[in-house]
């Protein structure tokens, strides 16, 4: 039998581990597969039962993505059909858009603000400094519903309901401890030598944290810039609350919108979230190898 | 006035004293190594002097200026680090040529300057490389080479060499030494003062010109090599510096005849003129004395000789170059290096004397020598 030498224990051992990945793996992409899949689906045969899990391509369609980015009802659609589609859809693109604005701007401020920040609470002790740190981290405890109707009256007295300054700036203050949080830890794997190595070679503060501090946090900064992109991007309960028009509605306050109607097209509903998983995703494609390495330091010691 | 003068330097970490009210002098050209065990304070002094730890009291003096407020950037010393600390992100030649682009020199000297210290290290090929693809003695060179390049008013280097394995090691070591003489040479003896930090005496032993031995926070002794194995001045300096280390044997010190003998157990041992002079201008005829002798002082005697004392071999260690013994004498614990072409067993029993001229005295309430004034 193989399970009697080791090396056929160590394969054994590694079908296992695979079996189990994919299990994983299945469970965490089975839905976002369901979404893709029905997103190209006639609504009639999202209807199906049992339903498509493989479709053929008679049932195959593309008028959901046409509507949206058109607002023009499919010229083929049958009457049920054109009932279905809310001009709601519509506002999916450019709510994509208002999400992708704040979300960028979140992240340019995290990392202008929460870089210098997480560095100084690493590397320096001043008074109070580990209550305040304690206190930021603090901030996190509180769920956003517990503070969404304080911030609505405080918006409102500002007039700044509806924009999208007021979702950048809340957004910042939720994503902000968590950056500070990571790129300390970061910095706690980084030797404070090439620091001062670098004050030693004639850097002031400003030129040894472009030069040399930022280029080793790198990984770790990037990191922390995409979790706080994709925090801001997903944000609902803020988003849902604070927005009324598209002036600044996000893809979530949007999203969600569509399915309020009873006899909204599902295969509508089901394209505009496969839209709004591609900014995210494309993000994390194009940044893959950073985050892992923002995961696992790795320093040229 | 010396180039670089630390003042009564103390430096208090809370719940820890790491540097008491320390002076230190330092010409141009000098090589001052900092000799201790862990703890002591040297590699705190060192950070003091770089501008990377602001004393609690004193001052750091460079050249008749306080710069005790000039911060690290602007007080022109370079420091090889024990990490080395070379940028992972920048080739050799960046990280070289780094402090010259932070105070902008031109293109051209820069290349030059870089060039002309890579190849006093010998890494003038590996400019395009980055720091992981270099070996551990490669990068020693790097980070030398980076304090070279600047021709800085002070050389610091935290135990630079403790990294490396042993072999290379002792290589990096003797060119550390020919570096320092050629440089000196070059500037006719007014180049950088050099600032090392060690806990190894062979290093200090071979590299400084001075060697300041320090414990818990003060400095011990500060003397030539040569000095501080031959004239200690204290109980922790002839215990720390000297491998094996120097045997101690507690006893008196008598005048005998207008001579010294020291009094240990009911043992004598002829303590000659080094022995006089520790009674020196003491007005009693005995006094309590610690005497210290190096294990190579302790000389094995064949065939039966009037002054020689009786021990036991316990064990015995071949080093090649010579054989280390541990010995008993009336159960007293005593090391000896021996020549090796005397064939010798354990639990042996032979004869050894003490070489009078190679005994140290100390004072056993100070610790401190009796042979101070000696000259």
């Amino acid at each position: 039998m193989i399970f009697n030498t080791i090396s056929g224990r160590r394969r054994a051992k590694k079908i296992l581990v695979l079996l189990v990945s994919i299990v994983v793996l299945l469970y965490l992409l089975a839905p976002i597969y369901w979404v893709v899949v029905s997103s190209f689906q006639k609504e009639i045969a999202l209807q199906d039962r049992p339903p498509h899990y493989f479709p053929s391509a008679e049932v195959f369609t593309t008028n959901h993505y046409y509507f949206i980015f058109t607002g023009v009802i499919p010229p083929n659609s049958t009457i049920m059909l054109q009932s279905m589609y809310t001009m709601r859809g519509t506002l999916v693109y450019p709510a994509i858009i208002n999400s992708i604005i704040i979300a960028s701007i979140v992240t340019i401020i995290n990392v202008v603000v929460g870089f210098p920040a997480a560095h100084i609470f690493a590397r320096y002790r001043f008074f109070g400094d580990r209550k305040v740190f304690l206190l930021l981290l603090a901030t996190r405890l509180l769920p956003s519903i517990s503070i969404v109707v304080a911030m609505y009256i405080l918006l409102l007295r500002l007039d700044l309901l509806d924009t999208k300054l007021a979702l950048v700036g809340i957004y910042s203050a939720i994503t902000l401890p968590f950056t500070i949080w990571i790129l300390r830890a970061y910095f706690h794997n980084i030797p404070v030598e090439f620091e001062e190595a670098a004050r030693l070679d004639g850097c002031r503060y400003i030129r040894m944290m472009t030069k040399v501090v930022v280029p080793l946090a790198r990984p770790g900064l990037i990191a922390a810039a995409i979790f706080a992109f994709m925090a801001s991007y997903g944000e609902f309960v803020f988003a849902t609350i604070l927005t009324q028009t598209i002036r600044s509605q996000t893809q979530t306050a949007v999203l969600a919108s569509l399915s309020q109607g009873m006899s909204t097209s599902r295969g509508m509903i089901a394209a505009a979230a496969t839209l709004s998983i591609l900014p995210p995703l494309l993000l994390a494609i194009v940044f893959r190898k950073h985050i892992l390495e923002g995961l696992t330091a790795r320093l040229g010691l | 006035m010396a180039f670089l003068r630390l003042e009564s330097i103390t430096k208090r970490f809370p719940g820890c004293l790491a540097v008491d009210r320390l002076d230190l002098d330092a010409d141009e050209g000098d090589f001052v190594v900092l000799l201790g065990p862990s703890g002591c304070g040297k590699t705190t002094t060192l950070r003091i002097i770089a501008g990377l730890e602001i004393q609690t009291d004193g001052q750091v003096i460079l050249g008749g200026r306080d710069i005790s407020d000039v911060p690290p950037e602007r007080r022109d010393m370079a420091m090889v680090f024990q990490n080395l600390a070379l940028y992972p992100h920048m080739t050799v030649f960046d990280n070289i040529a780094f402090y010259l682009r932070n105070i902008r020199r031109p293109k051209d000297e820069i290349r030059d300057r870089v060039a002309k210290a890579a190849n006093r290290v010998q890494i003038g090929e590996l400019l395009d490389r980055y720091p992981d693809q270099l070996s551990g003695g490669q990068r020693q060179r790097v980070a030398l080479a980076r304090a070279l390049v600047r021709s800085p008013k002070v050389f610091l280097l935290d135990e630079p060499l403790a990294a490396l394995d042993a072999k290379l090691r002792a290589g990096m070591r003797s060119e550390f030494k020919l570096l320092h003489k050629s440089l000196v040479e070059e500037a006719g003896g007014v180049s950088g003062t050099f600032i090392y930090v060690t806990h190894d005496q062979v290093e200090a032993l071979t590299l400084g010109t001075r060697i300041a031995v320090m414990n818990e926070g003060r400095i011990a002794q500060i003397a030539s090599p040569s000095d501080l194995y031959r004239r200690p001045r204290n109980i922790f300096t002839a215990t720390f510096v000297g491998s094996p280390e120097m045997n101690l044997l507690e006893g008196k010190l008598q005048r005998a005849n207008g001579d010294a003998v020291f009094r240990f157990r009911n043992l004598e041992v002829d303590a000659g003129a080094k022995g006089l002079a520790a009674l020196g201008r003491a007005k009693e005829e005995t006094i309590p004395a610690i005497m210290g002798i190096r294990p190579e002082s302790i000389h094995l005697v064949r065939g039966e000789t009037l002054k020689a004392l009786d021990a036991e071999i316990v064990t015995l260690e071949l080093l090649g170059q010579s054989n280390l013994l541990m010995l008993k004498i009336d159960d007293l614990p005593l090391t000896c290096l021996a020549n090796p072409d005397i064939a010798l067993r354990e639990n042996e029993r032979i004869a050894v004397r003490f070489e009078a001229e190679s005994m140290h005295f100390f004072d056993p309430k100070t610790e401190e020598s009796l042979l101070v004034d000696e000259e």
